[in-house]
């Protein structure tokens, strides 16, 4: 039996069960869009005469049916599962449809149906949008930990601090909050950590993380920041849990605090965040961890960013 | 609740590469859920994390029992992010390297808390069934979840199997000569394979009983036709 990308329209936006031979005018809108795409598709492969449509009746059910011997068709799909970055044009493809699903108003499933087994894809399609490759002209970060003697603060529009490190000036953007908070420091050495955004060609801009008491706490957490990021096995999550633990048990809040907001941003791969987050849970309602609740929950939507249906 | 063509056949899918699922084994005679686990696929390999009972909780490296597990993947961790997965099954692993659990009928919505010390909500020590010790698992892991993925206090013991449960008071009796029976009385129930399944289909919690008597019979004939192939 052939392969097949099965999209279900099941109910109209007031809840109405749908029939072939019964379409709303908003379903036919749905199902042009889907119909197109899979054109789209078709004319992406090597022989997209030897692609076929089929609508179902029962639910209104638009398949579009690969060549039995075409295995891109079927990478490609395994790819989107996986959240790997495909072909523009594909993706592109695929996205009118994701788009389409995503809409409030009618809900739909989807099927990719392989070698006879049905998979259901349509937490897939409702959740982290697909993506393409991009080329060169990406933009590189990087967590970086600086000092310096903070020679100005403030902003109106856009607030940020200045230091000054061996000759070299930086220009950190921050909260006002943040701001306010450093200011203290002024004209003394600051010790803080940002994140390092460089463009192909252009001057690169920081934007702060954190600021740390002294040099020896801004260095243990560089520290520990690079252990993370060079250990490639599993074991990175049992050091950051272990780490966590032992703070918890040394009441060392501070630094539980350094911890959460250095990992805090969207390069951070989801499996720290989440083993903080897991292993801060069982203590964050506690009066002892107050103080960690802001970050927890800044952390929480961090995590919520790339997740499937907003669900942590 | 849309149940049709919403569970799988292990091994008969091979997408996605990297998910977190609720599962249960399949009694071959009456096609009905008779254990809990949580499976775990990462990089294309898969991984049982389960409570035998008989045995200490464990992780099953590249599991691989063909035909008689039924599961349903927790969108709670993104399955196109290996990294999300790998740090749930270290978690698994913990949890079981740290677990003392004993066999009992209990449930009283604790949870694993990561320190090697059982967070006991009521006061008593870690007891659990297969079911429960699942549940406590998944509760930790799902950062949404504040308390527990059941309303426990509407389930009770009508479903506790006598021969097991007497069974496993024998040995509960010899390993804590202390316990405070009232306590452990006030907490048994038995929270069934299927029902746990049932949760997989939920996403707000706790999830009241009703809920899940309410989809347990499509699940169960969803279960037996696919057997039926």
């Amino acid at each position: 039996m052939s392969n097949e990308l099965k999209i279900r329209i099941i109910q109209d936006s007031k809840g109405n069960k749908l029939r072939l031979n019964a379409i709303t005018i908003e379903a036919v809108e749905s199902l042009k869009i889907f119909l197109e795409s899979f054109t789209t598709l078709a004319n992406l492969y090597d022989n997209p005469s030897d692609f076929k449509v089929s609508l179902t009746k029962g639910s209104i059910e638009s398949n579009l049916i690969p060549p039995t011997n075409n295995r891109q068709f079927n990478q490609d799909i395994k790819d989107i599962v996986n959240g790997k970055l495909g072909d523009k044009d594909k993706i592109k493809a695929f996205r009118t449809i994701q788009d389409r699903i995503k809409q409030n108003g009618l809900s739909y499933q989807v099927f990719w149906k392989i070698n006879n087994k049905t998979n259901d894809l349509t937490n897939v399609f409702k959740g982290v949008n697909f993506r393409y490759k991009r080329n060169r002209l990406d933009t590189e970060f990087e967590t970086v930990f600086l000092k310096g003697k903070l020679f100005d603060a403030g902003g109106k529009t856009i607030s940020n601090i200045h230091i000054e490190q061996f000759d070299e000036e930086f220009k950190i953007e921050c909260s006002k909050d943040k701001v306010i908070q450093i200011n203290q420091f002024i004209y003394n050495t600051v010790y803080i950590s940002a994140i390092k955004s460089t463009k192909v060609n252009q001057r690169p801009t920081y934007t702060l993380i954190d600021y740390y008491h002294n040099q020896k706490e801004q260095s243990e957490c560089e520290k520990f920041h690079k252990l993370i990021l060079k250990t490639h096995g599993l074991e990175k999550f049992d050091i950051v849990h272990d780490k966590l633990i032992e703070l918890l048990e040394n009441d060392n809040i501070q630094f539980i605090s350094y911890l959460m907001n250095i990992f805090n941003n969207i390069h951070t791969e989801r499996g720290i965040i989440r083993t903080i987050l897991m292993t801060i849970k069982p203590f964050i309602k506690t009066q002892k961890l107050a103080m960690l609740n802001i970050g927890y929950e800044s952390l929480s939507t961090t995590l919520r960013k790339e997740s499937l249906n907003n669900r942590i | 609740m849309l149940v049709h063509d919403s569970l799988s056949k292990f091994n008969d899918h091979d997408l996605p590469e990297n998910f977190v699922s609720i599962a249960v084994m399949i009694d071959p005679k009456n096609h009905e859920p008779r254990h809990a686990a949580i499976l775990i696929r990462y990089k294309s390999v898969n991984y049982l994390h389960h409570y035998p009972g008989g045995s200490p909780p464990l992780v099953e490296d590249n599991f691989n029992e063909s035909g008689w597990y039924i599961y349903k993947i927790v969108d709670s961790f993104s399955y196109n992010d290996p990294s999300d997965i790998a740090s749930f099954l270290q978690y698994c692993r913990r949890v079981c390297k740290n677990s003392n659990i004993t066999y009992s009928y209990i449930a009283d919505g604790s949870a694993y808390t990561q320190t090697g010390d059982f967070a006991s909500k009521q006061g008593l020590p870690e007891f659990g069934t297969c079911v429960g010790f699942c549940l406590n698992t998944l509760q930790g892991g799902m950062i949404d979840i504040e308390s527990t993925i059941l309303e426990l206090s509407e389930w009770d013991d009508s479903n506790v199997d006598v021969t097991i449960g007497n069974r496993a008071q024998s040995k509960v009796m010899v390993k804590y000569t202390d316990l405070d029976w009232d306590l452990y009385n006030a907490f048994k129930k038995r929270i069934t394979p299927l029902e746990y399944l049932c949760s997989a289909y939920f996403s707000s919690f706790p999830i009241a009983k009703n809920d899940i008597t309410v989809i347990a019979k499509q699940v169960l004939e969803e279960i037996r036709l696919i057997y039926q192939n």
